[in-house]
């Protein structure tokens, strides 16, 4: 088996005290050997036998020896008591040596195998294997017992030889392999990852560093390829790893900086510095490892101008609201200008409780936990409704244009009312009052396709870009003119996409913007994915896998 | 009973020389895409061995009418059906079909397998040594089947381990699996009765046998370096290749309760 992980007891990695044993292995080998040569010439056969016998345990020996182990007690016991069993066996059967010989082999080999030390099953195999061949020959030749030795030890050499072989060959493949895969992890990770020697040189850098900081060709110095500033003061590595003493002088794990390789693009970045050591434990590189931070802030800027926006949201009709109960709260006030007064309170607080309803729908969105239950759904019913309720509650013209004979879409009906919610409130915030809002209903071969178009401010294409991202508003201006909390656009393509469908934008600055909604038709079924579906990807049958499988060697089932 | 062996003998024969000819087959496909498998070549070579072993004994006890002992007959039906059910399972994936089924949970048939093989364990070596009480003498044949029994047993113990592992990780037993730990022990039974028989002095052996099962030897050998070495890493085969697929509804097991 392979000698892995640290020396366990009576184990031991020291290189003089494994070529002792081993040693003492091959001595105790061929001495066996010898011996049985000589007392074969004085015709003693059981005691040649058994001592010849005795090279089998000491092989074994010599394989444990090799797999780190320094001749423990219990291998010089079991060598010891094998040969004396087998010795006092043949010395008493004489006549049936080659037999006693053959049955001493099978529990060796068990062993052997079930130990891993395919040495010593070698050993044995050969060993019967001879023991035939020269039972044959030694009824018409003279020198059965020469021939049995000597092959012995042919063997015994060979074995050891293919031993030391596997042994390489094992710890060879286990290295490779170890590289290999520290390689894949370092180039696949997604963090940046720089490596630098004592002097600030680059030694090594993984593909998300190249694209992160766009090296420059020929870039070798720290200077060169990080340029990281913190605080916006270039970082000096003159004298050692700079970095290194600014985190050991902060309680984070980490410090914020700016990586601005080329000088001109700076790029907001986490970054850790970690030592790496030589074999005797001296520093001799230091491991920098850089995550972008640019999203983190963009968002942490964003959650600002949401909570500035939501509040003045919130802060407006609250306002009203309280303005009107001060004022009904006077005595004396007419009946008439009371209940004014509390019909807009009443509006104002639908207000309220929308703002909040898309607040608490962009959470539930945000944590993962909106799940929808796709069933049929008439677009129409639903489109007639939604439009009818704008049209009424804004006094303003809404065309709906429906295609004859619509199937039903895959969705969820609160969900769908939503969307059309979102979409149509936002044609009215940004079209001009006399200017049209049209929605369209229409199908192709798998979809049906929602359209709400109008012919307000419309957007650039960057801000089409990005219109469907969370806390996102066209200007400050059109924030401060419309309002709103930037989170309803967000909660279209979120609802639309839980629903298996896609929404896109087309729109022209000053023309307006058509929003179109796809989502399945109910009577067209979902293609099969790979693997979930009947028409998956399988293996080839292979009775060699197959057999493979089934004897626990793991194979290697994967699509091209 | 001797023509009942001798029928069952050339059947398996064939079975496990057709199993030799379909690994071929399975090697030449593999081959330029993979390159040399050493455990399909192995394989081969037991079922080159297993399979014209089986054809010859079959043979010789209809040509020659040689009473065959009880022992070798009730490990020769004992391993009959799983050695044709794999068989056929192999020959289902081969022509496209799923090639396995799923044994459930663990029925009542797998649950008795382990009592049943104690006991036929126990009744073997009890009906082995009053075998051996009659005569004993160690022919250089006997070596060659001491060899097979441990092979062939430690090859079906590899396979239980695999079994058992897997069930313990998905729950329930695959039948190709299954059948397969079955054919090893009970060959290695057979190849233990031959022993006793030959012990006993009441099989010769004749030059066929002789030939065919010192070449099992080797071939077993060969088998069981190739396991032990890609468990232990220092074999590289087909395992670390990765596979081509097909699209193929069939595949999926049924469940068989």
């Amino acid at each position: 088996m392979a000698a892995t992980g640290p020396p366990r007891r009576g184990e031991t990695d020291d290189p003089a005290a494994l070529l002792v044993a081993r040693l003492r292995a091959v001595v105790l080998t061929f001495a066996a050997l010898g011996a049985a040569l000589a007392f074969g010439e004085d015709g003693h056969r059981g005691l040649q036998y058994a001592l010849a016998w005795f090279a089998v345990p000491a092989a074994v020996a010599l394989a444990l020896a090799a797999d780190r182990l320094a001749v423990p007690l219990a291998a010089a016991l079991g060598a010891a008591i094998d040969v004396a069993v087998l010795a006092a066996t043949v010395l008493a059967f004489p006549d049936a040596a080659g037999a006693i010989g053959a049955a001493f082999l099978v529990p060796v080999l068990l062993s052997s195998y079930t130990g891993g030390r395919v040495l010593g099953a070698a050993v044995g195999a050969a060993g019967i294997a001879t023991i035939g061949v020269a039972d044959v020959w030694g009824r018409v030749g003279p020198s059965t017992e020469t021939l049995l030795l000597l092959t012995i030890a042919v063997v015994v050499s060979l074995a050891v030889v293919g031993r030391a072989d596997a042994l390489l060959l094992r710890s060879t493949s286990r290295a490779q392999f170890h590289e290999a895969r520290a390689s894949l992890i370092v180039e696949h990770l997604a963090e940046s990852i720089v490596v630098t020697d004592r002097n600030a040189k680059v030694t090594q850098y993984n593909a998300a560093a190249a694209s992160l900081l766009s090296i420059p060709p020929g870039a070798a110095t720290c200077e060169a390829v990080l340029g990281l500033r913190i605080e916006g003061r270039p970082l000096d590595c003159s004298a050692g790893c700079g970095l290194q003493a600014v985190e050991a002088s902060r309680d984070s794990g980490g410090v914020e900086a700016s990586a601005c390789a080329d000088g001109a693009h700076p790029v907001p970045v986490m970054v850790s510095v970690a030592e790496i050591p030589d074999a005797s434990g001296e520093t001799v590189e230091f491991l920098h490892t850089l995550r972008d931070i640019t999203k983190l802030k963009l968002a942490d800027e964003a959650k600002t101008l949401f909570l500035a926006t939501a509040t003045h949201e919130l802060k407006t009709p609250v306002t009203v609201i309280a303005g009107f109960l001060h004022a009904i709260a006077e005595p004396g006030v007419a009946d008439e200008l009371r209940s004014t007064a509390i019909e807009i309170m009443q509006r104002r607080a639908d207000e309220l409780s929308g703002i909040i309803q898309r607040v608490l729908l962009a959470s539930q969105i945000e944590s993962g936990g909106l799940e929808l239950d796709l069933v049929p759904v008439d677009a129409v019913a639903v489109a007639r409704e939604r439009t009818t309720a704008l049209a009424s509650a804004t006094a303003r013209t809404i065309t709906l244009s429906v295609e004859d004979d619509l199937p039903s879409l895959l969705g969820d009906e609160a969900a769908l009312s939503t969307v059309l919610d979102h979409l149509l409130d936002n044609a009215n915030k940004y079209s001009p009052r006399e200017s049209e809002v049209a929605v369209s209903i229409d199908v192709d071969d798998s979809a049906v396709v929602l359209a709400v178009s109008d012919s307000g401010d419309g957007m650039t294409s960057e801000q089409a870009e990005h219109c469907f991202d969370r806390f996102w508003q066209a200007d400050a201006t059109s924030r401060r003119k419309v309002g709103g909390t930037g989170i309803g656009l967000y909660i279209v393509r979120s609802l639309v996409e839980s629903m298996r469908g896609s929404v896109s934008v087309a729109s022209t600055p000053g023309e307006g913007s058509a929003f179109t909604v796809r989502l399945r038709r109910y009577d067209v079924p979902e293609p099969a994915s790979p693997g979930t579906g009947a028409d998956r990807l399988v293996p080839e049958p292979s009775i060699v896998r197959e057999f493979m499988r089934q004897i626990g060697v793991d194979t290697q089932e994967i699509a091209p | 009973m001797t023509n009942l062996l001798a029928i069952l003998s050339v059947i398996l024969g064939a079975v496990y020389t057709s199993y030799g000819l379909l690994t071929i087959a399975d090697l030449t496909r593999g081959w330029r895409r993979h390159g040399l498998s050493h455990f399909g070549l192995a394989w081969v070579a037991m079922a080159f061995t297993c399979g014209p072993h089986h054809l010859e004994h079959g043979l010789h006890l209809l040509a020659d009418g040689r009473t065959p002992g009880g022992l070798e007959l009730v490990a020769v039906i004992a391993g009959f059906p799983a050695g044709v059910i794999w068989f056929l399972l192999r020959v289902e994936a081969t022509a496209g079909g799923r090639g396995d089924r799923i044994v459930s949970g663990s029925s009542r048939f797998v649950r008795a397998l382990p009592y049943g093989a104690v006991l036929y364990g126990v009744a073997f070596v009890v009906a082995a040594a009053a075998v051996l009480t009659t005569a004993v003498q160690f022919p250089p044949m006997v070596a060659a089947n001491v060899l097979l029994v441990g092979l062939y047993g430690m090859i079906g113990w590899y396979l239980l381990r695999s079994q058992l592992a897997n069930h313990r990780a998905i729950g329930h037993w695959s039948m190709s699996g299954l059948t397969l730990t079955v054919v090893f022990p009970t060959c290695a039974l057979m190849h233990g009765a031959w022993m006793a028989y030959q012990v006993a002095g009441r099989y010769q052996a004749d030059v066929h046998s002789v030939v065919i099962d010192w070449l099992a030897v080797p071939a077993a050998a060969y088998f069981l370096w190739v396991v032990r070495g890609l468990h232990a890493g220092t074999v590289r085969d087909w395992n670390e290749a990765t596979t081509g697929v097909v699209r193929d509804p069939a595949v999926t097991p049924s469940v068989v309760h």
